[in-house]
């Protein structure tokens, strides 16, 4: 399990390594001087022209300030060095460190994408265990018309009719509540939550099926272990690897969904600022924002990958 | 001589090729149901303007919020304006962005993954190490950065969908252009000298297309949804466009008196990516055959 642990940690640092390398090449190549944008700024101007008196000399000293007058490679190593120290630069709109931004609005998405996680999960293994155990029956042909719905559809235009119905009409749930307040998360992680259950609840119901048909199921039964047992304890586990890898590739998904649907409903996070961030082209926030996203997604794909040791001893020795 | 009557050759069977996914498709009744509603709703949202005796953009505040009726079928937004009218002129844009985003994401995707399984080796190990690494940003997030960089619109929308879609297009790519390389027909392709461009495009795209072209139909519908969720944040069409994303989030305000606004332009969305799935799966289905027999 060790071994296997460490050969999944030593592949997910290249990578690591690479998305950070893309962000800093995006920034660093692509049209747009950041350091007139910085200069324009201060001067409280918006259109990033060289106009009053910036002179050359200002210029070059704001250039040698932050470096950009070195070669590309040392500037990488620099950007990582500070990154790892928890230094990502500063807000070129207002000047605030963007590691603090992050520390004060990522958990509030990270936290709304986990839970719509959970539920898609719940509802996702729910449905489709259901409808592999009624194969064929209407029940499956409803549940599989659910999961076509479900994956056609914003998820955040379903936020807007959770909330149109739940808060507006029938008042059951608060229709923007503070961050503290757990009733106020149901809603918007419902939204999330049902878009994405079902892609896992077709995974489900096939992988469900093909684990139903296997010989240890049929001994499971022949032993005369009762169906639910049969089903929860021997099949279930089996049928998790492919609906589990699914579900860690669609945390990505799930935290751009969280970003829209936050702000329908108006929660803390880094939807809105992120959103400014890509108006007002700040390039440290959108730069810190999208480096911290894509870790969280490889890395929870990266405690997918180790869970399937956990499920399949196989997987551990291979 | 010899590429000619291989050209021929390869012509017929792709038509009887065709006729068999036709067969196949047309004993699926979704699959049908799917094509169906999509080309009414594209010959719908094409033909708007004669279809609607109202103007999309014109203004009429006497008739403001008025709830669906026979005359405003969907009703009216806060300007007065028919919301079906401004829902019909929205899919063309709907339709428009989604289709191109798909073919920008198509072409660079292809081209990068079809090259990487064509050339093991370092050619290979590099476009793969650098689809993992873009795989790594969710899509919306990745498009958000090509909008930081060239500002928002509706044309940088579908450069930046487009962006975020070449990944998902280059790692199927490579996969089943490396799973059609070994065939005895590329191979004898190579022996007779064919330059390598000439034996991806002719020899083996074709025979790896299927798998493509159904995921190509299934990005749409993704490119639909993550349009919708990019307008609606305000990072794509500018707000007199009968964008749907942008129409919900306008909506927001008035969503106590006018829950017509918030539900139509979702409604559609929602439509046009059903039948967009089902006719994938459909497709898929009617493929099967030559997917499985990879």
């Amino acid at each position: 399990m060790w071994l296997y642990f460490r050969r999944r940690m030593l592949t997910t640092i290249p990578v690591l390594l690479g998305v950070s390398l893309a962000i800093f090449l995006m920034l660093h190549l692509l049209p747009g001087d950041p350091v007139l944008m910085m200069l324009t700024e201060h001067r409280g101007g918006a259109a990033p022209t060289v106009t009053g008196n910036i002179t050359q000399e200002m210029y070059d000293n704001m250039r040698r300030e932050l470096g950009l007058d070195r070669p590309l490679p040392v500037q990488f190593g620099n950007f990582l060095i500070k990154a790892v120290q928890g230094d990502l630069g500063e807000s070129f709109r207002g000047g605030q460190p963007v590691v603090d931004l992050l520390r004060k609005n990522l958990p509030h998405t990270v936290i709304l994408a986990l839970c719509g996680l959970v539920v898609a999960l719940f509802l996702g293994l729910f449905l489709g265990i259901l409808a592999a155990l009624n194969r064929g029956r209407w029940l499956d042909g409803l549940t599989m018309t659910f999961a076509v719905v479900g994956v056609s559809m914003p998820s955040f235009w379903l936020g807007i009719m959770l909330l149109l119905i739940f808060a507006l009409y029938l008042r059951i749930l608060p229709a923007v509540g503070m961050a503290g307040d757990l009733r106020s998360l149901v809603l918007p992680s419902l939204a999330l939550g049902i878009s994405a259950s079902a892609i896992l609840a077709r995974l489900a119901r096939s992988s469900m099926v093909e684990v139903l048909q296997q010989d240890y199921v049929r001994t499971a039964r022949a032993k005369g272990l009762r169906e639910r047992f049969v089903v929860l304890k021997h099949a279930l586990k089996n049928s998790l690897i492919p609906v589990l890898t699914v579900a860690g590739l669609q945390f990505g998904g799930l935290l751009s969904g969280a970003v829209v649907v936050e702000v329908v409903f108006g929660r803390p996070g880094i939807g809105q600022i992120v959103v400014n961030a890509v108006l007002e082209k700040d390039f440290p926030v959108v730069q810190g924002m999208i480096l911290f996203a894509a870790f969280t997604y490889v890395l929870a794909n990266l405690l997918v990958d180790l869970s399937y040791g956990w499920l399949d001893p196989r997987v551990r020795y291979s | 001589m010899l590429s000619e009557t291989q050209s021929v050759k390869s012509e017929v069977v792709t038509e009887r090729q065709f006729l068999v996914i036709l067969r196949y498709l047309l004993r699926k009744p979704s699959a049908i149901i799917g094509l169906v509603v999509l080309i009414l709703l594209t010959l719908a949202c094409i033909m708007a303007p004669h279809l609607t005796p109202y103007e999309q953009a014109k203004l009429s505040p006497r008739s403001a919020l008025q709830p669906p009726s026979l005359e405003h079928p969907l009703g009216t937004d806060h300007f007065g304006r028919d919301q079906l009218t401004r829902i019909l002129y929205g899919g063309r844009i709907s339709l428009r962005v989604s289709v191109v985003a798909m073919i920008i994401g198509a072409t660079f995707g292809i081209l990068l993954g079809a090259s990487a399984g064509y050339w093991p080796g370092w050619i290979d190990e590099a476009i793969s190490r650098f689809i993992d690494v873009m795989l790594a940003f969710p899509n919306i997030l990745l498009a958000m950065v090509v909008i930081t960089l060239l500002g928002t619109g509706v044309n940088n929308l579908m450069i930046a969908l487009g962006v975020a879609m070449v990944p998902g297009f280059a790692r199927l790519a490579r996969g089943t252009v490396i799973s059609v390389r070994e065939n005895d027909y590329v191979l004898a392709a190579r022996a007779l000298g064919g330059a390598s461009p000439r034996v991806i495009v002719r020899h083996i795209l074709p025979n790896a297309a299927a798998p493509l072209i159904v995921f190509g139909t299934l990005e749409i519908g993704v490119a639909i949804l993550a349009s919708a969720g990019l307008n609606f944040l305000g990072l794509g069409a500018d707000p007199p466009t009968p964008e749907w994303g942008l129409m919900l989030a306008e909506s927001r305000i008035y969503i106590r008196r006018a829950w017509w606004l918030a539900t139509f332009p979702g409604v559609a969305i929602m439509v046009m990516v059903i039948s967009i799935n089902v006719f994938g799966d459909g497709l898929r289905d009617a493929l099967d055959p030559w997917l499985k027999g990879r």
